[in-house]
């Protein structure tokens, strides 16, 4: 049995390669996302070996116990340099560094910041340099206050050398530097972070005018036992400060960014996962037809005595072995798709180091996927395979015998209104359980749908045979009747398409959706004339202060972010320096109370958070401001006002007490709102304003238009995931697509033989295949469109009350997205038409 | 043949045909400088063993096939160096076929069948000539069944009426009682028989059914790719006769010869004597 399996399969190479294609593409993109996030873990995880490189003990703030869920820096509180000098005469000490660092962002020879999307950009002191993970290799240390030295990578970019002169935004504000010296990090491995390196006076000045640091590190004398060491430091500090040793501080860090990475992991194999799901209906589809195909000849290997098991295992032989063609050569592409996008990052500035780990676990996960999804996908045609009876099947009677439908509209029926009961419950809970809960019924809807389509397609091949008819005449006609031939085979063709038509059309209208209510929210409630914001980057606590010293600018309102915590849960807060900031940018409405009371320490809160708490104007709470360990103190509500979703934060706190609870080096704003003079010329102020923010680079002033725009691009970032989503399974449906219309019209090799016979040119064979094609993938686009604008509408839906008020579904986009689908159903017939139209007529005739 | 109607159009006619299939060391003569004539209105069977050339004569008269040198013409038009495309709208309007195998469309109804040739045109169908081959073929009755809802013969009524619903100029048959019982065949058989007196159709059958043939105006004996002889007003023991000669020559052949059918079929032999 294995020599006829294997003949079989060899015999059919382009079969068996169509069909391994598309196990390809999915296990492709497994390991794709295997060996990149592995590449970039690796690449961090060498960072944060760097910089622990002689950390015998660290020294740090505790924290607070009700942060203790987000073990980040930001939430825990700075310590005091001055505890330096109590942990240096520790016997076991060999040297104490405190490390003075933030973000320190280097103007470039163009004026624009050095910066990576996305990766930090870090300033230390000469100081904290306590270990050679930098090293000078020209020029020389920064010694000055206007002195500075840059990491090799960042002054690549930067396109400035040695002495040049630039600025520099570090700490608050910016500072004109010289760079006197290059270094060299980590050999070269930065992960995308730019680095500059301060002279210790202006490094004290910039990060730490507050004398307080985030960490203070230890290195022992040779011989010392680290946790003897660090109990000794324990032992002087007081209870504000910890210390833990070198090799925990970095199993922490490294498992901050194991999460990370877990979870972008997570998001690729995601993908991967609908490219398998889709893929598994394309082999399910080849099998099949496969096994229709050759009911003869399996009816001749059983009545040749061989078991039903046999027929059904060398079935199944045939598909493990397609699964182990599409897993090596998806593993390789897999590995060739991770090389180009590192290349691709490294190009950008992400630096990564050598190589690209590709671990055991990658190949065997590869492998599995591939053999477990094929053979799972071929085992119905399989086991059908060996039912064949040998009678029926010698007699040359196809074994795709339509079988009822019934039970499985049925089945797809109860699954659709149990996914829309699912989903209509969904919008009433919240949280966590809202979030399951309409996944699964958007699930559960999703499968009832496919497994309708069988049903669903006999209405539109009978709305469209009319039309086809008219058109194209009698191959129109051929084409309808050849796509209601086998329906379950022209449903599950048309599946990969409707999966990947309902992806970009729910995230169509969720983002259009998105969109529009960000351009409502911006007309109904901004009233400032400017705009300025960092990007992705917070803007630095300076810019506020030259956008104040511009003429004819009467109100800014610099915006930062923090929480308050009442009884343990925390809310978001946003801070005002003076309530007629507040009032002259935004069009805020007072409930309750007065937002003046906010010049007497008191704070604001919205409704919703009032009704949901019950507070009242005047009543006091015990509130812990800020993320940092800190002890509760009471907060006045002296006003209530309306929430809009949007710009407003559950707490709107005094600006004083925002910075009373931030350390130094955390202190920043995310938007500035900046309200003209009545009068002023709106061009004039902006080129002044530009002006002003200039040294800081990162800054951009937008008008309410320009801010409207900003704005709306980040949220089309946003689809741009869901696009390459759509392109994957695309490729997948046209695959699947060429297969199936490349097998129907073989098993139709006689069928064609006649009609070319009888006065068919090769041209309208070629028309009808490729109208049948186009039939299936409308029908796919038809049904994609129908179920992703209804998933949109739900998880707009679901979100209506966070801030996405308005529903905009995107027509021309769906308009589109059907029409394309017209082109895609003509360009994967184009192959299989190709090849129908060149069919030898006498072979056809003859062909048993 | 032609000696017989000087005057009578042609609706087809070969001339020097000839047809080698493979190159130097493996080639074989299909067809060896056959020259032959096909009068309108005539039913000429085409017999001959296995091998003899018949079918290969068939296709290339029909534009299936092409030859390796010679000529075909059916009714005005040389087909010989003419195109896929130019062929295939010469078979459109002037050829019909019947196969062995009924090659009906099994998506379409039997009227759509029978209609296909002029809807593939774009032409208008002809309702009255339509009515009449249904009815001469006796399968109005069955117009909106599937192909799979008839009986063999029934499905081969319906190849015939699709053959001749376009008015062809000439119509082949491949083997049409093949896969038939003796009284479907029968029943085929003298469509084919009366249309060709009645309405003047010009038919060419293949078959190794002496039987089949001896429905026919004249049968042709092809052997090795030539024409060796030929009969007029055949009947089926003259033909079984002559068939049987192939036999003491080539041996191996004969035993290929679908003879067994004959043996069967005495009642059908008896009544093709007349013919």
């Amino acid at each position: 049995m294995f020599r006829v399996m294997w003949r079989n399969a060899v015999g059919h190479k382009l079969r068996l390669l169509l069909t391994a294609l598309s196990i390809v593409l999915g296990v492709a993109f497994v390991t794709g996302s295997f060996v990149l996030t592995d590449t970039m873990k690796s690449a961090f995880n060498s960072m944060v070996d760097g910089s622990y490189k002689n950390v015998d003990v660290v020294v740090r703030g505790t924290q607070s116990a009700a942060m203790n869920q987000q073990n980040s820096f930001s939430s825990r509180s700075t310590i005091p340099i001055d505890l330096t000098g109590s942990i240096r005469n520790i016997p076991g000490v060999q040297s104490v560094s405190p490390s003075i660092t933030g973000t320190a962002i280097l103007i470039d020879k163009d004026g624009a910041a050095v910066r990576n999307a996305g990766a930090p950009n870090l300033g230390f002191s000469l100081e904290s340099l306590h270990n050679d993970s930098f090293v000078l290799f020209n020029g020389r240390l920064p010694m000055a206050d206007n002195e500075i030295a840059v990491e090799e990578k960042t002054l690549e970019k930067s396109g400035l050398s040695v002495g040049s002169t630039t600025s520099m935004v570090a700490g608050h504000s910016a500072h004109p530097v010289t760079i006197v010296g290059v270094m060299r990090y980590n050999n070269g491995v930065t992960a995308g972070a730019t680095m500059v390196i301060l002279a210790p006076s202006a490094a004290r000045q910039y990060f730490a005018p507050d004398h307080t640091v985030l960490t203070i590190e230890v290195t022992a004398l040779p011989g010392t036992n680290e946790d003897q060491l660090r109990d000794r430091i324990a032992a002087v500090l007081p209870a504000s400060a910890e210390a833990v040793t070198g090799h925990k501080a970095q199993q922490e860090d490294k498992a901050a960014l194991g999460q990370m990475f877990t979870i972008l992991n997570a998001v690729l194999l995601g993908f991967a996962l609908v490219a398998l799901f889709v893929s598994s209906f394309i082999i399910y589809n080849t099998f099949a037809m496969i096994v229709a195909q050759r009911s003869r000849e399996m009816a001749l290997l059983r009545a040749l005595g061989a078991k039903r098991t046999q027929v059904t295992r060398s079935i199944l032989g045939e598909s493990i072995l397609v699964g182990l063609v599409g897993a090596t050569v998806g593993l390789g592409l897999g590995i060739l798709i991770a090389w180009s996008l590192k290349t691709l990052l490294q190009h950008w500035g992400m630096e990564l180091g050598e190589g690209l780990p590709i671990r055991l676990l990658t190949i065997m996960v590869a492998y599995s996927v591939g053999v477990i999804v094929t053979v799972l996908s071929a085992l119905v045609p399989a086991w059908r395979a060996g039912k064949a009876a040998p009678v029926q099947a010698m007699r040359g009677e196809s074994a795709a015998t339509a079988r009822r439908l019934t039970l499985r509209t049925v089945v797809a029926v109860l699954m659709l209104g149990a996914g829309v009961a699912l989903t209509l419950g969904a919008l009433q809970t919240s949280g966590a359980t809202k979030a399951s809960l309409l996944g699964g019924g958007i699930a559960v809807m999703t499968l009832g749908t496919l497994g309708l389509t069988p049903v669903l397609l006999v209405p539109y091949i009978w709305l469209l045979a009319g039309l086809q008819r008219k058109v194209f005449g009698s191959m129109g006609k051929l084409a309808t009747l050849n796509s209601r031939r086998n329906l379950r085979r022209s449903a599950l063709t048309s599946m990969a398409l409707i999966v990947g038509v309902m992806a970009v059309c729910a995230g169509g209208v969720f983002f259009s959706s998105y969109k529009a209510s960000i351009s409502q929210i911006v007309d109904d409630r901004l009233t400032a004339d400017f705009v300025l914001t960092g990007g992705m980057a917070p803007v630095p606590p300076g810019v506020a202060e030259a956008a104040r010293g511009v003429d004819s600018v009467a109100h800014v309102w610099a915006l930062s972010g923090t929480s308050v915590s009442v009884n343990g849960k925390q809310k978001g807060a946003i801070s005002v320096s003076d309530p007629a900031d507040v009032q002259a940018n935004l069009n805020v409405t007072v409930v309750n109370g007065s937002l003046d009371t906010l010049r007497q320490g008191q704070v604001a809160v919205t409704d919703t958070l009032a009704s949901e708490q019950g507070w009242k104007v005047g009543q006091t709470v015990n509130a812990t401001v800020g993320l940092q360990a800190k002890q509760p103190q009471p907060l006045t509500i002296g006003a209530i006002v309306q929430d809009d979703k949007a710009f407003l934060a559950p707490f709107i706190i005094p600006e004083k007490l925002y910075l009373d609870n931030t350390p130094f080096i955390f202190q920043t704003n995310y938007m500035i709102l900046v309200k003209a003079k009545p009068g002023s010329d709106p061009a004039t102020l902006k080129t002044d304003l530009s002006t002003a923010v200039k040294p800081y680079s990162i800054v951009s002033v937008d008008d309410r238009e320009g801010f409207r725009k900003s704005m709306n691009k980040s949220v089309d970032t946003g689809l741009i995931a869901i696009y390459a989503l759509l392109v994957l399974t695309i490729v997948i449906a046209i695959l699947g697509i060429i297969n199936t219309m490349a097998l129907a019209t073989f098993e139709r090799t006689r069928e064609i033989g006649l009609l070319r016979a009888i006065g068919t040119t090769r041209w309208q064979v070629r028309l009808a295949v490729t109208l049948e094609s186009i039939v299936v993938t409308t029908f796919g686009a038809l049904i994609g469109v129908i179920l992703g604008i209804m998933v949109g509408v739900i998880l707009r839906e679901s979100v209506s009350k966070s801030g996405i008020t308005t529903l905009a579904i995107p027509w021309l986009q769906i308009v589109f997205v059907l029409i394309a689908s017209v082109i895609i159903g003509a360009l994967a017939a184009v192959w299989p038409s190709f090849r129908a139209g060149r069919m030898n007529v006498l072979n056809a005739i003859s062909t048993e | 043949m032609t000696s017989t109607a000087p005057a009578a159009a042609l609706a087809a006619r070969a001339i020097n045909l000839t047809k080698i299939y493979g190159k130097a060391d493996t080639q074989v003569v299909a067809l060896d400088q056959v020259s032959v004539d096909f009068p309108s209105g005539q039913f000429t069977a085409i017999m001959g063993p296995s091998g003899s050339g018949k079918s290969t004569l068939m296709h290339c008269l029909a534009g299936l096939d092409r030859a390796t040198s010679g000529q075909v013409i059916i009714g005005n038009d040389d087909l010989s160096g003419l195109g896929d495309k130019r062929l295939t709208l010469l078979r459109r309007k002037q050829v019909g076929f019947i196969f062995q195998a009924y090659n009906l469309v099994p998506t379409l109804n039997a009227k759509e069948n029978i209609t296909l040739p002029m809807d593939i045109a774009g032409a208008k169908v002809d309702q009255k000539w339509f009515d009449t081959i249904v009815d001469t073929v006796g399968i109005r009755d069955r117009l909106k069944h599937k192909p799979n809802e008839l009986s063999g013969g029934q499905q081969q009524r319906v190849a015939c009426a699709r053959a001749f619903a376009s008015k062809p100029t000439i119509v082949f048959a491949d083997e049409p009682t093949g896969n038939l019982d003796s009284k479907a065949s029968a029943a085929v058989l003298e469509f084919l028989q009366q249309s060709a007196r009645t309405m003047g159709q010009t038919i060419v059958m293949v078959t190794h059914d002496p039987n089949a043939a001896s429905y026919a105006d004249h049968v042709l004996f092809l052997a090795d790719g030539r024409i060796v002889d030929r009969m007029d007003r055949p009947n089926a023991e003259r033909v079984l006769e002559r068939m049987k000669r192939f036999d003491s020559f080539t041996g191996a052949q004969a035993t290929s010869l679908d003879s067994p059918t004959l043996a069967a079929d005495s009642n059908a032999t008896t009544d093709a004597k007349d013919h």
